[in-house]
């Protein structure tokens, strides 16, 4: 096995990075659960400019005008543009990832930085710091996952089983991320975007909500029903002669 | 099967080597260790069966990793990961993970060229076995110009099988700064190894050391250096048993959904498999199986590729213990009742499992090394 990207591909996302630091200011950034007119305006004037550079199908084929890269490179834009905060609409699983990552990677400074009562800093507190340390794990579980799925579709594998793991991890790893950020934040996490005292501008609320909202993309129960009857080869319906 | 640096390249397949050592180890257990051998060595109260020993080494399984000089396969992590997977699905008993990886790789990272020499062709061969013994309490002191050690370590695996046991004794206040390595006859006046009945009649053993004098070349390599070579070897040890409690628990996901496929509920003419209650479970595990693929893997990757590896390690075997309880639950649960008895198999697993979570660092602990800022 192999974990790594080409020197191509990580030089792509490096590139990505840069131009993500330069061309997306933080009060352009998405917020988990706000779905707003003038971001989704945003999101499309970054669509052009990746396009303008043949990086937005990047992975579909050259004849098309795409990029004539793989699946990897699809992915890594889809988890930088996530990363970045840049709201889009059709990049699910690295997409997905990449913007809850990113709220998870601000969560944790939050705590290293935040000492409410003047004491030690809330991620010092042996039950946030253990919380953290497990959603954590959680996140790296989920970026692997993706980027398994994706090299399996790179490869032109199937990836039916893959994805539905995937997705059900990812979905039940989100919703524990934002009730433990919740548990931690207190009466603070219900604050909603746009209140002076929301933490974390109320992307922790937004996050919670959109977590619910995750299962509406068929549920977390049919990924389970997906695994058992194509991963594993269990009956898929009851016989006949039962019902 | 040596590990090459090549131009890095996204890839969750096993290699081709890796797959052909996958299918002899199944092809060769499936002979040389059915579930009989495994009760066998398990009633016996010494887990050990000399015969599979002799066949695993003469396959070169007892130094996979090891250099070529001192008759190993100079394979990678990965590859010896390969080959525990099949190890842990098969309950291969014997002190494989104990000797042939961590107080091996002990050695060899921490012997000077002549204790390598004298220890690790043996080891290979299967002549010779050694344990690590670690505690707070083992003490090595200068008496009158010889050494001694004293004290006491818990949980020291196969010690009553074992040749020699490699004490890591914790550094003498205001005398020697750090860990000091050192090799102890176990048979030598002294030694004093009680068993500790344990769940599989797992052979551990608390062993006392009542002030033994050492020979003149009994520290592994310098006295207060030990501490690296004792590192390096217990994460790959740490890796390798993730990779053990993984096929443990694929073969627990196999065996239930075979008999899912064809145990009935009463009279109810449907297989219990039918039942979503009993394909969620299995689509649980299925997913902590795959979970527990990645994290291994990964972290033997890193560690193949010279790479800091500690977060990777703390984060599989964090989830590795998880697993290994999913397995046990979702086992019991799904063959019920029955397999609550000794007849079944299904305890096999489940003792072992809990015997390897608790090894090497638990879940909490793992989760605690890890990194969170």
């Amino acid at each position: 096995m192999d974990f790594d990207f080409t020197p191509e591909q990580s030089q792509f996302r490096d590139e990505l990075r840069e131009f993500l630091r330069a061309e997306v200011p933080v009060e352009k950034q998405e917020v988990f659960g706000q779905w707003s007119e003038d971001q989704c305006q945003f999101g499309r004037e970054i669509n052009r400019k990746l396009a303008a550079r043949n990086w937005l199908a990047i992975g579909l084929p050259e004849e098309y005008g795409g990029g004539g890269k793989r699946a990897i490179e699809q992915g890594i834009l889809a988890e930088e543009l996530g990363y970045g905060r840049v709201s889009q609409t059709g990049f699910m699983g690295l997409g997905q990832y990449g913007s809850v990552r990113r709220l998870f990677d601000d969560f944790t400074d939050f705590c290293n930085d935040s000492a409410p009562d003047g004491g030690q800093p809330v991620a010092e507190h042996p039950l946030v710091r253990h919380q953290l340390a497990q959603r954590r794990l959680g996140m790296e579980t989920w970026k692997l996952l993706c980027w398994r799925a994706v090299w399996l579709q790179s490869v032109g594998s199937k990836t039916d089983v893959a994805a539905s793991i995937t997705f059900l991890h990812g979905t039940e790893e989100q919703t524990r991320f934002a009730e433990m950020a919740m548990e931690v934040l207190g009466p603070y996490s219900t604050l909603r975007h746009g209140s002076s005292q929301a933490p974390l501008l109320g992307n922790i609320e937004g996050l919670h909500r959109e977590a619910m909202n995750l299962q509406g993309a068929e549920t977390t129960v049919m990924h389970r029903n997906i695994i058992a009857h194509l991963g594993l080869g269990m009956p898929d319906k009851t016989p006949e002669h039962e019902l | 099967m040596v590990c090459q640096t090549k131009h890095p390249n996204m890839n969750f397949n096993l290699t081709q080597e890796q797959e052909s050592l996958r299918n002899t180890a199944r092809e060769f257990l499936a002979t040389e260790c059915p579930i009989s051998v495994v009760r066998e060595a398990e009633e016996s109260g010494v887990g050990h069966s000399p015969d599979l020993w002799r066949k695993m080494a003469d396959l070169g399984w007892l130094g996979i990793c090891l250099p070529e000089k001192y008759g190993g396969g100079e394979s990678s992590l990965s590859d010896q990961a390969v080959l525990f997977e099949e190890v842990g699905g098969f309950l291969v008993p014997g002190p494989l993970l104990a000797s042939s990886v961590l107080a091996a790789q002990t050695v060899l990272q921490g012997g000077t060229d002549q204790q390598k020499d004298n220890l690790l062709p043996g080891m290979v061969s299967g002549d010779i076995i050694l344990t690590l013994a670690r505690g707070e309490r083992l003490e090595t002191s200068s008496q009158s110009g010889s050494l001694v050690i004293s004290g006491e370590s818990a949980f020291v695996r196969y010690a009553g099988l074992a040749n020699q046991i490699i004490c890591a004794t914790r550094p003498a206040i205001g005398a020697w700064p750090d860990t000091t390595l050192v090799l102890v006859d176990s048979q030598a006046d002294g030694v004093i190894k009680t068993a500790m009945e344990s769940i599989a009649n797992y052979p551990q053993f608390r062993v006392e050391f009542d002030d033994v004098s050492l020979p003149g070349d009994s520290v592994l390599g310098e006295i207060a250096e030990g501490r690296v070579a004792l590192e390096l070897a217990i994460k790959r040890a740490t890796v390798i048993q993730c990779a053990e409690t993984l096929g443990r628990a694929e073969k627990v996901l196999e065996m239930v959904v075979a008999y899912a496929g064809t145990g009935q509920q009463f009279d109810r003419p449907i297989p219990i498999g039918s039942f979503q209650a009993v394909q969620h479970r299995c689509a649980n595990l299925k997913v902590a199986v795959d979970i527990g693929r990645l994290l291994t893997y990964q972290a033997a990757w890193r560690l193949d590729q010279n790479l800091p590896a500690s977060d990777e390690i703390a984060m599989a075997k964090a989830q590795s213990g998880t697993l290994s309880r999913l397995a046990t639950e979702t086992g019991h649960s799904i063959f019920g009742g029955v397999s609550f008895t000794v007849k079944h198999d299904m305890h096999l697993y489940s003792d072992r499992a809990k015997i390897a979570e608790a090894h090497l660092g638990d879940t909490e602990y793992h989760l605690d090394q890890m990194i969170v800022d």
